[in-house]
């Protein structure tokens, strides 16, 4: 709309003014400014690659529904929660599985480190999740029989670098999260094998299996779970709200967090029997309901643009390395991740 | 009455002392150049009529011609200009949320970041996770509506038997002094007013303006003059040390400043041709003020960034005038005189606050100014009746920048009542000015866009968010188009008046 629609172009109109547009004062036409971004839209799945209602968060294989209300507060193994997505092959209908392709078989004991980048206003984050995977293969199918989910943290680069410490959360993580029941394939190809892990969700700091559900809100600050009402949950048991991250660097403070986000890896491998690197792809809704210190911690980071930056180092592990119990498994997990698969685990 | 002239000497003398103090604030003559000689009557015909003390700026050859005098005045002006904005179109023009993590096709940063037009104009609140924002409405902030006012003073010293005569000139604002505000005039703007400014007016209506000139009459017939206002370059380095990016008000400064004066001459000379008429020129060199601003940030991981600025404000280009005043009636109880101005100003050499020359594609124009005037002196009286005329030398602005600027009619009026008083020849007089910027409207030309964000036309307004944007290497559709917070899309309208009003009190030395 213009201020002033029409101007006279009389000598007396252009003097003394008409009366719209008398110009002593300023004046904004009514506009439109755009609108705020409802709800959390980060997530931009296809249909195909959104995580079917029919999965069971705790595993690939049942057939139950992560519904809107029926999941309290977790608190045991079994409400451990990734969701898994529907584009694995199916087992063939007579039942039987394939024979294991040679070469390719990926049964065994795994560190799987995942490397991610994030762009914060242009400066890269790298953040590295450590994985412990026992996995059984039929034919090309495989299954993530057992899983442990270590520990994680963020390394920033550059001038402004930034690094995130997540370690008081690492046992509420590895309790509640699970990748139990995954599946995937590999299977051999020209140049190697071709291996796949279905897309899977993740949730930390929230009510388990409610909150996997990409359609499902994440909760904010105020939305603490309770009995039976699904909320965020104090995995570090530190008083704050969801997982509490401790940011030093050149920017300091503690963010709480209630995040989610999907992984799927899927590429080919030369050699598959010990260290191997695939291509991932996932994305995140870091969900950080609040902070304490620097008002830039409100601030999300992306995924970063450049998919060469996203990828899973795996190491075959030998019988001698991390033995134990979950704990001890993590703390060799984490502790051979640098060495093992010292490019996932680096920036 | 020599020993009072060398009192009046001494005094000048010590008055340049003070000045060569002064200096380090003495600023450039925008405001002296709208509402010309406000201490006697020859008002918008300064550069042509002699009158006072102003002459000392305006043609230093008409000191000469200027009776030995203290002037004492007060100056009040009222600025009314308006700047109508029009509403914006769509939604689809806006910058979304969440840009800041935006970046081209292959992961490349955009050259720059807006605000998300929401964000911008309606604010944030506090909440958990982040921090409040506030609005920054368009137009919110505007400038040019301000009543201003000035105190002048103004000394004619003559010298061998008249022959020569020095003159100061000073415009002193009251209240906040003087501004010196720099503003975008373009989509940059949004960081900080997010609104539209008169550019040749605003904070330049704020000049300090102080001036000082010598005239010497050669012959009869023959005066030439030259003088000089004073200008600022300062320069000013502060090193920051940032122990917490995220936490600037801890930020440990410390600062390295110069400051030097710079000196803007100009030139006069009056020629009669007959005991009715003379003739004048005048000459004046570009004006402006210099501030230079430098930061050096040291983070604490030991990484050093440096950036600078050198800002301009109230640039006054080279401005060159021809005149002459013809007495239409001379007599000795009477006298009518006609007087006209033609003033050249080269404003296609304008460099905006931000050091910035407007683009080839909208490069401002040189202008002519042309007033008239007559001076009717009766008994006692004199009076004065000024009408000028000043076209813009802003070209419309359908493109990025939003300088604003108008055709500007102006009108002055003034009575000057003499008598003498212990002896002392005594003037009194007032002026009124009206100074009327003809309404103007300009609307923004379409920004051709390509899908690969190329940028194909940098003077139209700037597409903020380029057609290839992707976060997180996923395309946006919504990057479709032009996105812009530029304040003056799509179109926008000025105009308004500023009002004068002049009181003085001149004595003969």
């Amino acid at each position: 709309m213009r201020v002033c629609e029409t101007f006279s172009l009389t000598a007396t109109a252009l003097l003394v003014g008409t009366s719209a547009c008398q110009f002593d004062h300023d004046v904004v036409a009514a506009g439109y400014y755009g609108v705020t971004q409802a709800g959390r839209s980060a997530m931009t799945a296809s249909p195909a690659a959104t995580p079917a209602a029919t999965k069971n968060p705790q595993g690939p294989s049942a057939a139950t529904t992560p519904s809107s209300g029926a999941a309290g507060t977790s608190t045991d193994d079994s409400a451990r929660g990734t969701a898994g997505a529907s584009n694995a092959p199916d087992v063939p209908s007579s039942g039987q599985p394939m024979p294991a392709t040679t070469g390719c078989d990926l049964t065994g004991r795994w560190l799987v480190t995942l490397h991610k980048t994030t762009d914060g206003l242009g400066n890269l984050q790298y953040a590295h999740n450590y994985l412990y995977y026992e996995i059984e293969q039929q034919g090309e199918i495989l299954t993530v029989n057992r899983s442990l989910h270590c520990g994680f943290d963020v390394a920033g680069g550059g001038s402004f670098a930034i690094t995130v410490d997540f370690r008081p959360a690492w046992p509420g993580v590895m309790k509640n999260v699970t990748f139990d029941g995954r599946t995937g394939t590999s299977a051999k190809a020209a140049n190697g094998c071709k291996v796949s892990f279905d897309k899977q969700y993740m949730t930390m700091g929230a009510t388990l299996p409610y909150y996997l559900d990409p359609a499902t809100p994440l909760p904010s600050a105020e939305e603490k779970a309770s009995g039976s009402t699904p909320g965020w949950e104090d995995w570090d048991s530190d008083g704050n709200p969801g997982v509490t991250g401790t940011c030093s660097g050149t920017v300091t403070g503690k963010i709480f967090t209630a995040s989610r986000e999907w992984t799927a890896i899927s590429g080919t491998a030369s050699d598959v029997g010990s260290i191997f690197k695939l291509p991932l792809q996932w994305d995140q809704e870091p969900n950080v309901m609040a902070f304490d210190g620097s008002p830039f911690l409100g601030s999300s980071a992306v995924r970063a643009a450049d998919p060469t930056s996203h990828f899973a180092q795996f190491a075959r592990l030998k019988a001698e390395q991390a033995p134990g119990d979950d704990a001890t498994i993590c703390k060799s997990i984490v502790e051979l991740a640098p060495t093992l698969t010292p490019e996932a685990a680096g920036m | 009455m020599p020993n009072l002239r060398s009192f009046v000497i001494a005094i000048a003398l010590t008055l340049l002392l003070e000045l060569e103090l002064l200096a380090a604030r003495a600023r450039a003559s925008p405001l002296q150049d709208l509402v010309g000689d406000t201490g006697s009557a020859a008002a918008i015909q300064a550069r042509t009529v002699a009158g006072g003390s102003a002459a000392a700026y305006f043609n230093p050859a008409l000191l000469t011609d200027s009776p030995a005098s203290a002037t004492v005045g007060f100056v009040l002006v009222n600025e009314r200009i308006g700047i109508q904005l029009d509403g914006r179109p769509g939604t689809q023009f806006a910058i979304p949320e969440g840009i800041e993590n935006f970046g081209h096709a292959g992961g490349a940063r955009f050259d720059n970041y807006p605000i998300a037009t929401n964000l911008l104009q309606h604010g944030r609140m506090k909440d958990a996770r982040r921090d409040v924002f506030l609005a920054r409405p368009r137009q919110a902030a505007g400038s040019g509506h301000d009543n201003l006012t000035y105190e002048t003073f103004g000394l004619v010293v003559k010298m061998l038997d008249d022959h020569v005569a020095l003159g100061l000139h000073a415009l002193i604002p009251n209240g906040e002094f003087t501004k010196m505000r720099a503003f975008f005039n373009d989509e940059r703007e949004q960081y900080f007013s997010n609104s539209l400014h008169p550019e040749l007016y605003s904070d330049r209506m704020t000049a300090l303006s102080i001036a000082l000139g010598l005239g010497v009459k050669l012959t009869d017939d023959l005066s030439i003059g030259a003088g000089a206002t004073f200008a600022l370059k300062a320069g000013v380095v502060a090193g920051a040390y940032v122990a917490d990016t995220g936490d600037l008000g801890q930020i440990q400064l410390d600062m390295d400043a110069s400051v030097n004066i710079g000196i803007a001459p100009h030139f006069g000379v009056k020629y009669k041709l007959n005991e009715r008429l003379h003739i004048t020129a005048t000459a004046h060199t570009p004006q402006r003020v210099e501030l230079g601003s430098s930061f050096k940030f040291l983070l604490a991981n030991g990484i050093e960034q440096a950036s600078g600025l050198n800002f301009v404000l109230d640039y006054t280009p080279w401005q060159v005038g021809v005149g002459a005043a013809y007495d239409l009636v001379q007599e000795p109880t009477q006298s009518l005189t006609l007087a006209g101005t033609a003033l050249y100003a080269a404003w296609s050499s304008y460099v905006d606050r931000h050091g910035n020359v407007p683009t080839a594609a909208y490069a401002w124009a040189d202008t002519i100014t042309p007033s008239l005037g007559l001076r009717y002196r009766r008994g006692r009286f004199n009076t004065s009746l000024d009408l000028s005329y000043a076209p813009t030398p802003v070209p419309e602005q359908t493109g990025r920048t939003n300088y604003v600027d108008n055709n500007r009619v102006s009108g002055s009026l003034g009575a000057e009542y003499n008598f003498s008083l212990l002896g002392t020849a005594i003037s009194f007089g007032a002026q009124a000015q009206v100074h009327r910027l003809v309404p103007r409207y300009q609307f923004k030309l379409r920004t051709p866009t390509t899908p690969s964000g190329e940028v194909i036309a940098p003077e139209r307004v700037k597409d903020e968010l380029p057609d290839d944007a992707q976060k997180s290497g996923e395309p946006l559709a919504s990057a479709e188009g032009l996105q812009t917070n530029n304040p003056g899309w799509p179109g926008f309208a000025s105009g308004g008046w500023v009002l004068g009003a002049a009181l003085y009190l001149r004595v003969a030395l």
